[in-house]
């Protein structure tokens, strides 16, 4: 229909001229008409578009953002639960810590899974070579439960009754060392990869209701657009018609008016079969016969009156008053004006409708764009509200990760603090017992030192008895040398054997005198060892008054561990904090609904008003097809 | 009982002179303080402990008193005064000498040795300053690496005579 009316504006169509007016009018409209419609359809179909876009961004985004949150939540309290069950030496109280902890993993493991549903629809528009996903989170997670079970199973097995003190202490280490290091570790992995699945669904969602913000400004341009040339091509079209008809209407008039001068040889030469056509073929014919019949003056003046008051007629039609009707007479003049009446009519009817179409068309359109309007400004609020709950999301990651470095914190020193007591309980201990030891060893020592002085004391009564005998052996032998100096073999002989005596004697003098001193030394050095053992003695209390001191250390110590503890209590409260903040999330998410709802009342506000216009064009089409009939 | 040295005092005074053992010459050496003295063998009669001392008035600063050996009185000598040593500490031996029927004792702090004449034992001529001090020695002994005061028993009688002569004027 729109492709066959195309020709209608040009004037060489001939057989469009050769339509009636009714038909021609009808066409012309039912054209502009249509092209409202296909702007209103396009509108409709965008605005269709929108809706579910938006549903979807919703879906994607506030849901992943959702899960995404409260994965870190209740791994930060899986994490906090955790280092608690650390500080328990009671068997109970370790049970009652480690229940929550498998509640609080199911948590996790189920909003994983939920997340890991909506995120194969996000992958679909974000990157694919995306550095955090769901599956590179699940394997962090997996990894910091896979440590976080084995350090529980160390701090369970450190409770087995079967084990000694010395294995439990080792296990108990052990636990914490686990804790401190290799879950502390991947805690951290698995925040960052939280954070970083965060950061790209907040890309993701920025990314969709950016498009959505385009496509809607799109649309509400080819509205614009649209519903301007559609105005622009009725206005043309109905100008172009009225141009038709009215330039017919004023040939007509011309030759009525050249009758009226006198001139019956003028004729309308139209060749449309229209109504003016018709008007004109009717016109031709009356001038025929009033040429051939207006023989009396007195008829020739009544019928110029006539056509004069028929030429005033057609000016006034042609100048656009349709309200002007000519006089019904008796005669052919009166059958012609009756007819020229009825065509009035129907036309101003006609006109009167279009007009009243085309000013309800202009103000849906004036709706439709207002409403175009409001709904970017709701989708701009939309994309602030996300926004928003971007930011406080991002915020308790960031707290999040503040607590888990004071827990951290908190449990190497408390651990550092408990092990630096027991080594410390251990070596004073082991210090006083060494002490113990070196007294009771340097008293044994003193006394056996004594007693050896006083045995060598009686060594060297004994070496003077034998020094003694000895120089009373040589006196003796140096005697008897003297005496047997005489002269002679036998005395010679004699004096032989004395030499050997008193040589032997000598010697024994000489051995004696050795081992005096050697005794003097021994002496001198038995009493240097005693004043040795004494200071070592000396050194000795010195030793205990400062394990005493160490003590002291030890209790300062234990209150340091008591403020450890108050520093795991503020830890926790923190955790409460974050709850409040996860709140905060919720309540930022709901706002962010009731947008998304606001955004679906606009769009079928929208839709209801596209309706209402295509139930316009129907009227026109009925109101038409009635002209029809009649 | 000189004749059984062969000393070749003829010749230049210092040269030392060579011992020749043969019968073997035998000598009772003893110490006094850090000085070594000698005695011919044959001169000794008896080394024995001293028990007492008999202290006799007047008598001269070198005497310390007489003591009764095997019946006979013998006069004690103190050297140490004479060698310039301090004589207050006790002696606990004597060697008893003769000179024919005269005795005298030295007494000394340790038993004596006896050494007998080697090869390369020489006995030398006493330095100048020390025959002035010692009147009593006649030579320097040297046995092995040993070097003592040769006492002469007559000279050291002489002495002793000498002073108690001093003293007698």
């Amino acid at each position: 229909m729109v492709t066959r009316s195309k020709p209608a504006t040009a004037s060489s169509g001939f057989w469009f001229n050769n339509l009636k007016a009714f038909p021609k009018l009808i066409l012309s409209l039912s054209s502009v008409g249509a092209t409202m419609i296909i702007v209103a359809v396009i509108g409709l179909i965008g605005l269709t578009a929108m809706k579910v876009e938006m549903q979807s961004s919703y879906d994607e985004s506030t849901s992943a953002l959702s899960n995404i949150g409260g994965i870190s939540t209740s791994l930060g309290l899986y994490h906090s639960a955790l280092l608690n069950t650390g500080r328990h030496t009671r068997k109970r109280d370790f049970d009652d810590a480690v229940t929550p902890l498998d509640e609080l993993k199911r948590q996790v493991l189920a909003l994983l899974d939920a997340y890991k549903t909506v995120e194969i629809q996000a992958a679909s528009l974000g990157d694919r070579q995306a550095k955090h996903t769901a599956a590179t989170l699940q394997k962090a997670l997996k990894d910091y439960f896979a440590a976080s079970d084995g350090a529980i199973g160390a701090f369970a097995d450190s409770f087995n009754a079967s084990l000694s003190e010395e294995q439990k202490q080792a296990m108990r280490d052990l636990g914490h060392f686990s804790l401190s290091v290799d879950v502390a570790n991947k805690y951290a992995t698995s925040t960052i990869e939280a954070r970083g699945l965060m950061n790209r669904v907040r890309e993701a969602a920025k990314e969709l209701n950016e498009q959505g913000q385009a496509e809607a400004d799109f649309y509400v341009n080819i509205l614009v657009v649209g519903g301007f040339i559609a105005l622009l091509l009725g206005g043309g079209i109905g100008y172009a018609v009225v141009h038709n008809m009215t330039r017919s209407i004023v040939h007509v008039a011309d030759v009525a008016g050249q009758a009226a001068a006198g001139n019956l040889q003028a004729r309308a030469r139209l060749e449309s079969r229209d109504e003016i056509g018709r008007m004109a073929v009717a016109f031709n014919a009356m001038l025929d016969r009033m040429t051939s019949l207006a023989s009396t003056e007195e008829e020739r003046d009544r019928m110029q009156k006539r056509l004069l008051q028929f030429q005033v007629l057609v000016s006034d039609v042609e100048k656009g008053d349709l309200t002007k009707r000519g006089e019904v007479t008796a005669d052919m003049f009166g059958t012609f004006a009756d007819g020229f009446n009825l065509m009035i009519q129907r036309f101003s009817q006609l006109m009167r409708y279009v007009r009243e179409s085309a000013e309800r068309v202009s103000k849906s359109a004036g709706v439709l764009r207002e409403n175009a309007g409001q709904m970017a400004g709701t989708v701009r609020r939309q994309a602030d509200e996300s926004r928003k709950a971007l930011g406080a999301v991002e915020q308790l990651a960031v707290s999040m990760h503040q607590v888990s470095d004071i827990a951290g914190a908190s449990s190497e020193s408390a651990r550092q603090v408990l092990q630096a007591t027991e080594e410390g309980h251990i070596a004073v201990q082991e210090a006083v017992e060494d002490m113990g030891r070196m007294r009771s060893a340097v008293q044994r020592m003193v006394r056996q030192i004594k007693l050896l002085d006083d045995r060598s004391l009686e060594i060297s009564q004994i070496v003077s008895a034998i020094r003694e005998n000895a120089n009373q052996t040589n006196l003796l032998a140096l005697n008897a040398a003297i005496e047997a100096a005489g002269v002679g073999e036998v005395s010679a002989r004699f004096g032989v054997v004395v030499d050997q005596v008193r040589k032997l004697a000598e010697g024994s003098t000489q051995a004696t005198r050795e081992a005096l001193d050697l005794i003097k030394v021994i002496q001198s050095e038995a009493q240097n060892a005693i004043v040795a053992m004494e200071q070592e003695m000396l050194a000795a209390e010195a030793g205990a008054a400062s394990a005493v001191r160490t003590g002291d250390l030890f209790r300062n110590i234990a209150t340091i561990a008591e403020r450890s503890a108050e520093l795991a209590h503020a830890i926790a409260s923190s955790v409460a904090e974050q709850g409040a903040s996860t709140d905060q999330i919720g309540r930022s998410i709901k706002d962010f609904t009731g947008a998304a709802t606001a955004t679906q009342h606009v769009t079928d506000q929208t839709r209801a008003t596209v309706e209402d216009m295509a139930k316009l064009a129907e009227g026109l089409a009925a109101s038409v097809a009635q002209f029809k009939l009649a | 009982m000189e004749q059984r040295i062969d000393r070749e005092e003829s010749s230049a005074g210092s040269r030392p002179v060579l011992l020749r053992p043969s019968p073997p010459s035998r000598f009772c050496l003893f110490m006094l303080g850090a000085e070594s003295f000698a005695v011919e063998l044959n001169h000794v009669r008896e080394i024995f402990t001293l028990e007492s001392i008999t202290p006799v008035p007047d008598m001269p600063p070198v005497l310390v008193g007489v003591a009764n050996v095997h019946g006979v009185i013998v006069p004690l000598t103190d050297l140490r005064p004479v060698l310039g040593m301090p004589s207050s500490s006790a002696l606990r031996y004597a060697v008893i000498m003769r000179c024919g029927a005269q005795q005298i004792g030295i007494v000394i702090d340790e038993v004596p040795e006896i050494g007998t004449i080697e090869a390369n034992d020489t006995l030398e001529k006493l330095p100048d300053e020390m025959a002035q001090h010692r009147p009593f020695l006649s030579g320097l002994l040297r046995l092995g690496s040993r070097v003592s005061g040769l006492v002469e028993v007559s000279r050291l009688m002489a002495m002793v005579d000498g002073t108690f002569d001093q003293e007698a004027a």
